[in-house]
């Protein structure tokens, strides 16, 4: 039994005279038009290795890919998720000669990680016991590092393995969210929504530590591996922060302030570039790495 | 200046400057410590949720604020039993983190110094377990100095793993559905008593049988939401437009009353007031159109017996004078299918009416589809007479 869905009675779903030519003569849904250019509360993005494209999944499963270009984010294409399935957080993999997005979430009450074609094609999936809430991948090890919040662990995720291995727990932390690898120096950095601390843990000398604390929902991790600088998007406090990595315990120190809204999301892109995912304004913005305002998707209102 | 003065100046100013320096760091360095040590520590106590789950809580002081005017609705208020500190909560600061938390910023107020402004504070909600989202009561704490308040507030707290927050009421038969023009299809939905007012603001449907409908909409919208208060219910009005022939096919042979012709899956999205996170629930509901192809044919041979009937009551034949009655009787049968399929087809896919003695006629109900075909079969002599019964022209 074949079905469709009929979304009423916004006029999102209507396909304009102008979309129509543009489709029947193959242009790209950004040629179309401004119609199409709307993004509607993102909640995560990150960029691929070069950081030329970046994804972004919305509040309705719907993932957003876009071309960086020098002055503008170009929309390429989007892709449904399953409804199913309840992201948390997402990275890009590159793995076995395929170009792809993990995302942890959960399924059915219990915790998974999906690997999907960019195309929204799910690939495979890993199951846990707990809630996936954060990830990282490893494009040295192949490998991605999951964090679970009600068990407050991080797994390691071998795409060519079917099992999950465990790392670490975080005794004292309160719910684990967001995980950013710091390859060069073989750690990774994952923080704590519910209390507003980030923890740094020593993949080689099986140790934590908390880095930074005053942040108050730190919901999205990027590292930067030239600056030894940690971004965190951190809609409670309404902004971007960055931390010193070299110095622990660091005090989080606001970017681009009075920029954003309710910053979900956050990734490096090419020309060091910050994209930031603003949820409250329905955007994506791109500052540069010393927290200028470059420009943003939809580029107006 | 004399080289010796000079020389005393240059001396006095290297000693007095890292002293000059360090007295103006020192004393912007306290007055940020003293800025600190002003604001009181203020905690939430962890929430029992109707021992369904539990909610905790942690704070963070961001600033001290001017703001002295805290106004309802947006702003819901606590008071510490002593009456010495208020705690606004501002709704309009809510948030829900994806990875269920939420966040919201509060104000604290020395009630004596209320007009000196607030402190400032972000709060996480950590969620745990199954609860609904629900009001409940918190208990927060003050201290400053040696002086410790403890007080109570008010507030919604949140929780993502709870789904399906509204209750439909489960049909009892499928709701019928017109194969001629729109249904209003009621939907009751009710929100349990001592929770959050929910607010819907969009519906959705997906229904199994596609050709069966022209279309399906809903007057409630993000702009024009159904909001259903705790305790009460509320109907969400959807209304159904069937394609006629593919509706009255899809229940030709679907004769029992209680199997659905079609089941529609109606998605609602809504969010717990105040800012609560957007969910979704499916509700399903079974339509039976009618008045059904078999009833249809059932009208249309009793309209062409009765138009027989009068006629011969009226000329004494059946038919044309040397027309035998069989044929007459297969005559008006057949016009009277025609006359029938082209009344629907022209009523559901043309924009045309279909006029008798000045009343518009849908031949996909039953009664007009019997007058059709009783004037039909009843030939001129039933139309005339129904002219002079009428007054009025066909």
């Amino acid at each position: 039994m074949s079905t469709t869905q009929r979304y009423f009675p916004s006029a999102a779903t209507r396909v304009s005279v102008v979309a129509l030519i543009a489709s029947v003569l193959g242009l790209s849904p950004w040629v179309i038009g401004q119609d199409r250019a709307k993004l509607q509360r993102p909640v995560m993005m990150d960029s691929n290795g070069p950081g030329t494209d970046l994804f972004v999944l919305d509040e309705s499963g719907i993932l957003h890919k876009f071309h960086v270009m020098q002055n503008s984010l170009q929309e390429f294409g989007r892709a449904p998720l399953p409804a199913e399935f309840t992201p948390a957080d997402m990275a890009f993999a590159a793995a076995e000669g395929q170009d792809s997005l993990l995302i942890a979430g959960t399924e059915a009450g219990h915790g998974a990680l999906v690997r999907y074609s960019i195309d929204g094609v799910a690939l495979h999936t890993w199951t846990f016991r707990n809630i996936c809430s954060g990830i990282d991948f490893s494009t040295a090890k192949h490998s991605a590092y999951v964090a679970t919040s009600d068990s407050n662990e991080i797994y390691r995720v071998d795409l060519t393995k079917p099992q999950p291995v465990f790392v670490t727990r975080i005794s004292e932390a309160t719910k684990l969210g967001p995980v950013a690898l710091d390859e060069g120096h073989q750690q990774f950095f994952v923080a704590d929504v519910a209390s507003g601390k980030i923890y740094q843990y020593s993949l080689a000398g099986k140790n934590s530590k908390v880095l930074a604390a005053g942040l108050s929902a730190p919901t999205a991790l990027a590292f930067d591996a030239e600056s030894n600088r940690l971004f965190v998007a951190d809609p409670g406090r309404g902004g971007v922060f960055t931390v010193d990595t070299k110095a622990a315990p660091s005090a989080p120190i606001e970017f681009a302030p009075g920029m954003l809204k309710s910053p979900y999301g956050i990734t490096l892109i090419s020309g060091s570039r910050v994209a930031v995912a603003d949820y409250g304004a329905n955007r994506a913005v791109v500052l540069s790495v010393k927290g200028d305002a470059l420009f943003r998707f939809p580029a107006t209102d | 200046m004399p080289l010796g003065h000079r020389a005393a100046v240059r001396l006095l100013v290297s000693i007095c400057a890292p002293l000059v320096c360090s007295i103006v760091l020192i004393t912007f360095c306290s007055s940020l410590a003293l800025g600190q040590a002003l604001a009181p520590q203020f905690s939430m106590d962890s929430v029992n949720v109707r021992q369904e789950g539990v909610v905790s809580f942690s704070t963070l002081f961001l600033a001290t604020d001017t703001r002295a005017d805290f106004p309802e609705p947006r702003f819901l208020l606590g008071q510490t039993d002593d009456q010495s500190y208020r705690l606004y909560l501002d709704v309009d600061s809510i948030q829900q983190i994806r990875f269920n938390a939420f966040t919201f910023a509060a104000y604290l107020a020395n009630a004596k110094e209320a007009a000196r402004g607030a402190y400032k504070f972000q709060v996480t909600g950590n969620p745990t377990g199954s609860f609904r989202d629900a009001p409940v009561r918190v208990s927060f704490r003050v201290k400053s100095g040696t002086n410790s308040s403890v007080g109570t507030i008010l507030m919604p707290v949140y929780n993502a793993t709870k789904t399906d927050l509204l209750q439909a009421e489960k049909q009892g038969e499928p709701a019928y559905v017109s194969v001629s023009g729109a249904t209003p299809l009621q939907i009751r939905l009710s929100n349990p008593a001592d929770t959050l007012p929910v607010a819907v603001t969009d519906v959705s449907v997906v229904e199994s049988c596609l050709k069966c409908w022209t279309r399906v909409s809903s007057a409630v919208n993000e702009k024009s939401p159904l909001q259903v208060e705790p305790g009460t219910a509320s109907i969400l009005p959807v209304d159904l437009f069937p394609n006629s022939i593919p509706a009255l096919l899809q229940g030709a042979l679907v004769v029992k009353p209680d199997v659905p012709h079609d089941t529609l899956s109606v998605m609602v999205t809504y969010h717990t007031l105040p800012g609560g996170a957007d969910k979704k629930q499916t509700i399903p509901a079974e339509v039976r159109f009618g008045p059904g192809l078999i009833g249809l044919a059932m009208a249309l041979c009793g309209g062409i017996g009765l138009g027989l009937a009068a006629r011969y009551l009226l000329t004494g034949k059946l038919g044309k004078d040397t027309e035998r009655a069989v044929h007459a009787v297969l005559t008006a049968l057949v016009f009277g299918i025609i006359a029938e399929f082209v009344g629907i087809m022209l009523t559901a896919y043309g924009s045309s009416k279909l006029v008798l003695f000045g009343l518009d006629i849908d031949p996909r109900q039953l009664f007009p589809a019997f007058i059709l075909a009783m004037l039909v079969s009843g030939g001129p002599a039933v139309v005339s007479w129904m002219k002079d019964l009428f007054g009025k022209t066909a």
